[in-house]
């Protein structure tokens, strides 16, 4: 980026350039910023409240990726689904037991069943921790939102 | 309560061992065995004249120990069916204990050796996969469908099982493409298939018949095991 340097070269047109180049500068920056994400990497981001990994979830190989999402108060999470068969985002939490696994779901939230391609979109209004599990894939497939 | 499960995966570690050390101290002074000869020849490690048992040892015991596993699946959950068939709680718990416990369990054992095999992150997908809902917990919704003469609900646990079959076949497929989507879920669904006949025989407290279905149900897990074994050494030849 060009500083209006007074050491640029030249005479008596050197007082002028570098107030041109002030000028060359502030209109270089009018049209590079406001609105959406710069473009890095010749990827536009064409909505920029979808700053991907931030406020979304993958399903994807019997997993909630990430498994620990931090949001703030008022965030809408979505859970997209990438496995074949089908998910749930269910909110509540699993046991262990000896010869199996139990659920005991809080209410809060539930997707019923999501397809491959679907997703669920959920808001959290209050801070806190929400834990939530796939009610098909209860024995391994849990994560939570922190939000606040 | 990982000893056992160590201990699985810790022979198949010894072996792989072994054969790696017998193929690199080369053939024995019996080099005129029959391709046929598959009387397992005892090597001491770093024996000059040890027995070269051959490339495949490792695939071999791969897939010895997925038969042995997928055998003792089906062997526990027709006791585990048989005990909630006749009333027994306490032997049904203990049986689904072995089978599908957290640990120590038939479940654990198969989910340390394909971890083993494919990584932890394939090996927890396995693990979620093989504990679905709709696998043994609708083999014991199927049990007690069958108990109480609900149709039902003995026709949606199968329906819930066939489901299961095609995800695992496609997710398999997912993290190994030598397993053909399509193929697995059939050995999925021949697997529930033949289970069934051993829960309606175990209902109709039929012994003869029992038996007879057992040994199917076991018998065909050969075949499952057999393929996953190839398409897992397939995939990954440098570990076997």
């Amino acid at each position: 980026m060009h500083r209006s340097d007074s050491r640029s070269s030249g005479g008596g047109l050197r007082t002028r350039r570098p107030v041109a180049a002030a000028i060359i500068v502030a209109a270089l920056l009018g049209a590079c910023g406001g609105g959406g994400s710069t473009d890095e990497a010749g990827k536009g981001s064409a909505d920029s409240s979808a700053e991907g990994s931030s406020t979304e979830v993958e399903m994807r190989l019997i997993a909630f990726k990430p498994e620990s999402l931090k949001v703030p108060v008022g965030t809408t999470v979505k859970w997209k689904m990438t496995d074949a068969g089908f998910h749930t985002v269910t909110s509540g939490v699993i046991t262990q037991e000896s010869s199996g696994v139990s659920a005991q779901p809080d209410g809060k939230f539930d997707s019923g069943r999501i397809a491959q391609d679907g997703s669920f979109e959920y808001k959290f209004d209050a801070a806190g921790t929400f834990k939530y599990y796939c009610d098909i894939h209860r024995a391994t497939m849990s994560g939570e939102v922190q939000v606040g | 309560m990982k000893q056992r499960n160590a201990k699985r995966v810790a022979t198949v570690g010894v072996a792989l061992t072994l054969a790696t050390l017998t193929a690199a101290c080369g053939g024995s002074s019996n080099e005129g065995s029959a391709p046929e000869d598959t009387t397992p020849v005892e090597t001491t490690v770093g024996e000059s004249t040890s027995v070269a048992d051959g490339p495949d040892t490792g695939a071999a015991e791969l897939r010895a120990t997925l038969t042995g596993l997928l055998s003792e699946h089906v062997y526990l959950a027709a006791l585990a069916t048989g005990a909630a068939l006749r009333g027994d709680t306490p032997g049904f718990t203990a049986f689904a204990t072995a089978l599908n416990g957290p640990s120590n369990s038939n479940t654990s054992d198969l989910v340390a050796g394909i971890t083993s095999v494919y990584g932890a992150e394939v090996g927890k997908a396995f693990d979620g996969l093989w504990r679905s809902e709709g696998h043994i917990p609708a083999v014991v919704a199927y049990t007690q469908a069958v108990a109480k003469k609900d149709t039902a609900g003995a026709t949606k646990a199968v329906n819930d099982l066939l489901a299961y079959a095609k995800t695992f076949g496609t997710t398999l497929n997912s993290v190994n493409e030598n397993l053909p989507a399509a193929a697995v879920e059939e050995g999925v669904k021949m697997h529930a298939t033949t289970l069934k006949a051993v829960i309606d025989a175990q209902a109709a407290k039929d012994a003869t018949l029992t038996a007879t279905t057992l040994r199917a149900a076991t018998k065909h897990m050969d075949d499952l095991a057999d393929a996953i074994a190839g398409a897992s050494v397939k995939k990954f030849p440098e570990k076997f």
